[in-house]
Formats: structure tokens, sequence, C-alpha cells
């Protein structure tokens, strides 16, 4: 019975491919809405909202060229953007991050191991 | 498709830090790697290739790992093929060049982290944290006298 409900599932995504992305994508985001909104701050996360804080988007580039963090700006200015987009809010916050996730989810779709059987014998 | 959110890795889908838009990068760049290979879209693949590489550097600098998989995958492709695939190479050597752009920040934190990376790090962060942002009330926090212990100076300097 599992086996006949995951081929009739496996036969109707690769019928429905741009449907199932949609499905998915939308029941992705939400989980990830949900476990946003109820979850608290950790210290790594302050790393990287309180320089997105600074006064000036200079101010943040300054606090990284300073070497005070070892990273790049670029998870700060970020942020900083998404903030002055759709405002300051857990969920808000960290909605870029679950589309950047869910964009490596959805690749997996486009890539199997035969396709990449296929990559390694095609001639450049 | 599934699969990534069954992982642990799934932490990282709400975590606010880059490691997801670093994945979601690692993603595009492979789409865009198969692409190339073979030959659809194919400058717009390399270009996606570039462009991806380039961002997940942007996003965290150890994305440099990155380039062990592609580099031994491209290298594999060449092998078999018998044929050097320039564009890709080109696009898998350049983009580590932004790099450039970032040299001025790592040398800061090699110079601040040299020596006792953890002590120094999480000191320097906190109070440098404290000192320019304006969250007032995070001041009278233990870490200030934390800095103090670690280096001997005031906490309130600029970093």
């Amino acid at each position: 019975m599992p086996g006949t409900l995951l081929d009739w599932l496996d036969s109707a995504v690769e019928k429905h491919r741009n449907a199932a992305v949609i499905c998915y994508s939308a029941l992705f985001l939400t989980v990830c809405a949900l476990l946003s909104a109820s979850k608290m701050m950790s210290f790594d996360e302050m790393a990287t909202y309180y320089p997105a804080k600074l006064p000036s988007t200079s101010d943040v580039i300054a606090f990284f060229l300073d070497g005070i963090d070892v990273h790049t700006p670029v998870a700060s200015l970020i942020l900083r953007a998404n903030i002055a987009l759709f405002g300051d809010g857990p969920v808000a916050n960290r909605m870029p991050v679950a589309f950047g996730y869910l964009v490596m989810s959805v690749a997996y779709l486009f890539l199997s191991l035969a396709d990449v059987r296929l990559c390694m014998q095609s001639r450049p | 498709m599934i699969f990534p959110a069954l992982t642990s890795v799934f932490y990282f889908a709400t975590e606010m830090r880059c490691y997801g838009i670093l994945l979601g990068l690692t993603g595009i760049a492979l789409v865009c790697w198969q692409h190339a290979a073979e030959k659809r879209w194919r400058r717009a693949s390399i270009a996606g290739l570039f462009l991806s590489l380039t961002g997940a550097l942007c996003c965290h600098y150890y994305a440099v790992l990155l380039w062990v998989p592609f580099g031994l995958a491209e290298l594999t492709r060449a092998k078999i093929a018998r044929r050097i695939d320039k564009p890709v190479w080109a696009a898998l050597l350049c983009s580590p060049l932004i790099l450039v752009v970032f040299l001025p920040a790592i040398r800061a934190a090699k110079a601040a982290y040299g020596a006792n990376f953890l002590v120094e790090a999480i000191s320097r962060f906190h109070c440098g944290n404290l000192s320019r942002i304006p969250h007032t009330q995070f001041c009278a926090n233990p870490c200030v006298s934390h800095r103090m212990d670690v280096s001997g100076s005031p906490s309130g300097q600029a970093f």
C-alpha cells in the first residue's frame, strides 16, 4: 500500500511539476513562518540583527570593515533591506533565509543522478 | 525536493543567518553547472554559475569550500570529454575574485582575532555592538566587565 501511494505521488509530481513546486513552496513557507514566529532569537542571529539595526548602511559596512565580526556584511545588509521593505518582526526577518532554503529544495527537483551522469558524458 | 526539509539542516531555514541563502545559491550554481554542461541556455547558465558562486562567497567566506566539489566535477568532466570547457573554468576561477572587496575586513578580523580567537571574538563583538548600537539598555550587561577582564581596557571604546 505505501509503495502504491509513493508511486502515485511520484507520477503525480512528474505530471504536474509546476503545481507540485507551488504547493510545496506554500507549505514550506507556511511551516517556516510558524516556526519563525515561535522561535526566540539566538546569539548568532543577534550577530546579524544588531549590526543591521545600525543608523545607516555605511555604519553597517564600517562595522564589518573594522573586523568586529568575522563574517561578511551581506547577511546584515540583506536583513536591513528586508526590514526597510517588510518591517521588523521575527517572521519577516527570517523569510529571506527560508526563501533561500526553498530555492535549494526546488533545485533538487531539477537535479538527479541520471542527469548528472548525462552531464559527465556530454562533450564540452 | 522534500529531502532537504527532512534533514537536520532544516534548522537553518529559520535561522536569521546567511546559511539558507548560501544553500539556495549553491542549488542555483548546481543547476547552472548542469545546464552549462548540457549546453542548455549555455551563456545564461555560465553567467548564473559565476553569479551564484560569487553570491555564495559574499554570504560566507567558507563558501570557498564549494570550489572543491565543483572543481572535482569539472575536472572529471574534462577528463571524460578530454577537453577543457574554458567558459565554465573561467566562471569557476573568476568568481573568488570578489574576495578582493572583502580583503580589508578579512585583514581587520585577522588582526583582531589572530590569537585567542573565541574569547576575543565574543568580547569584541559584544562590546563593539554595545558601543555602536543605540540599544543602550544592553550596556549594563555583564559583557562590559567581561571585556575589561579580557583586555584590561575600558569597554566603551569604538573598535
